[in-house]
């Protein structure tokens, strides 16, 4: 089972295809949660979820907004789409009948 | 107009530290973080956080492997300590021999025969001896790298501290020579001074030497354990005498000191030859 942080972060990079890379998705994650995501958060979560064979990443082109420096591209595999499905369904099933959810969503 | 300069001035530094503390990442991974900061925008004090944040995570991580720990069991307390109490007594032996023919330099020294040769053996010994040590520590932190690669920066600075602290058995300057300790050069700065050029700059250079490569081809580790047993086996007595400061004379244990000098050199053989071993494997 999934974490919430590693839901995250693969739902975010899963919405972003093929432009689905560190800052990207550390933006996508703060503008959904309107938290802050830190960078060390999200890289050593990502080494973790490509352990676990959830993502894939490879190093990416290197832009002039980025100082000439790469990206860290990201794709989601099979096996994560499904941890993620997972994940999904069991907070679904569990926050069935909850008070937030009978009232429409959280503001 | 003084706040504006001075918020530049600050960012500035933040920059500086983030440039420092970058390089305790994989090169990789630092190149993408530097890149992903610059796109964010991010000011220094922001890109510092981000910095510091993820090196402590890498560096907590690092140590959720047995690796480590192994190191801190084998290298960093025992050996760092016979190290630190070892370099302290040879450093205290060096002012002693330093104060008499600096300080109280005369030319008989090289007139009269006798004297010249205790000149050039006293020499010759301390010669040894601070070689020998320096080899020791470049060992030991050649074999930390090895060990704990990943986890380099806080067992690196662990090792570091060991080796330049003070415990409570170290060694205090000998009673009897008064008149060279009096001096506060030859009581504090001369044996800090030999302690950091020999013991502990190499240890450093071996863990740079570790980190860039785990193992040393198998040639290199040969002539490396050699020389060591060489030198070891030159500055024995030196090394038994200055633990009896720590350990009773007669102790069982005094005789597994030299061993334990040595067991770095051990480790990085042992090393070579299971890397030569898997080249053949894999070749087959």
């Amino acid at each position: 089972m999934l974490g919430e942080f590693e839901y995250l972060l693969i739902t975010a990079a899963a919405s972003l295809g093929d432009e689905a890379y560190g800052a990207a998705i550390r933006e996508a994650i703060e503008t959904a949660t309107r938290r802050r995501c830190s960078t060390g958060a999200l890289y050593t979560t990502l080494d973790r979820l490509e352990q676990k064979g959830l993502v894939k990443t490879w190093m990416g082109e290197a832009t002039p907004e980025r100082g000439g420096r790469p990206k860290r591209m990201i794709r989601v595999t099979a096996k994560g789409s499904r941890a993620a499905a997972d994940f999904y369904a069991a907070v679904t099933r569990v926050s069935r009948g909850a008070a937030w959810v009978a009232r429409g969503g959280a503001a | 107009m003084g706040r504006a300069r001075w918020g530049r001035m600050m960012n500035r530094a933040c920059w500086l530290l983030v440039d420092l503390m970058s390089h305790m990442l994989d090169p990789r991974e630092r190149s993408v973080v530097r890149g992903d900061l610059e796109e964010m925008r991010a000011t220094g004090a922001s890109a510092l956080r981000e910095i510091v944040g993820l090196v402590g995570r890498r560096q907590i991580l690092a140590w959720t492997d047995w690796r480590p720990w192994l190191a801190v069991g084998t290298l960093i307390v025992p050996l760092g300590a016979i190290l630190n109490l070892v370099s302290r007594s040879w450093a205290y032996t060096a002012a002693i021999y330093s104060w008499l023919y600096v300080n109280n330099w005369t030319r008989a020294y090289l007139e009269s025969p006798g004297s010249r040769i205790e000149l050039m053996r006293r020499g010759a010994e301390c010669a040894v001896a601070f070689t020998t040590l320096a080899s020791w520590s470049w060992t030991t932190g050649f074999a930390l790298a090895s060990l704990s690669r990943r986890a380099i920066w806080t067992a690196g600075g662990a090792l570091s501290l060991v080796l330049l602290g003070t415990f409570v058995a170290a060694p205090e300057p000998p009673d009897e020579h008064t008149a060279v300790f009096a001096l506060t050069f030859y009581r504090v700065a001369f044996p800090v001074v030999l302690r950091v050029a020999f013991l502990v700059i190499p240890s450093l250079w071996g863990m740079r030497a570790g980190v860039r490569q785990a193992t040393l081809p198998m040639g290199r580790a040969l002539v490396c354990a050699s020389v060591l047993v060489v030198a070891t086996a030159s500055t024995v007595r030196g090394l038994e005498m200055s633990a009896v400061s720590w350990l009773h004379l007669r102790s069982a244990w005094l005789h597994l000191v030299p061993a334990a000098v040595m067991w770095p050199a051990c480790y990085i053989l042992f090393g070579s030859i299971w890397r030569l071993r898997e080249n053949r494997t894999a070749a087959l």
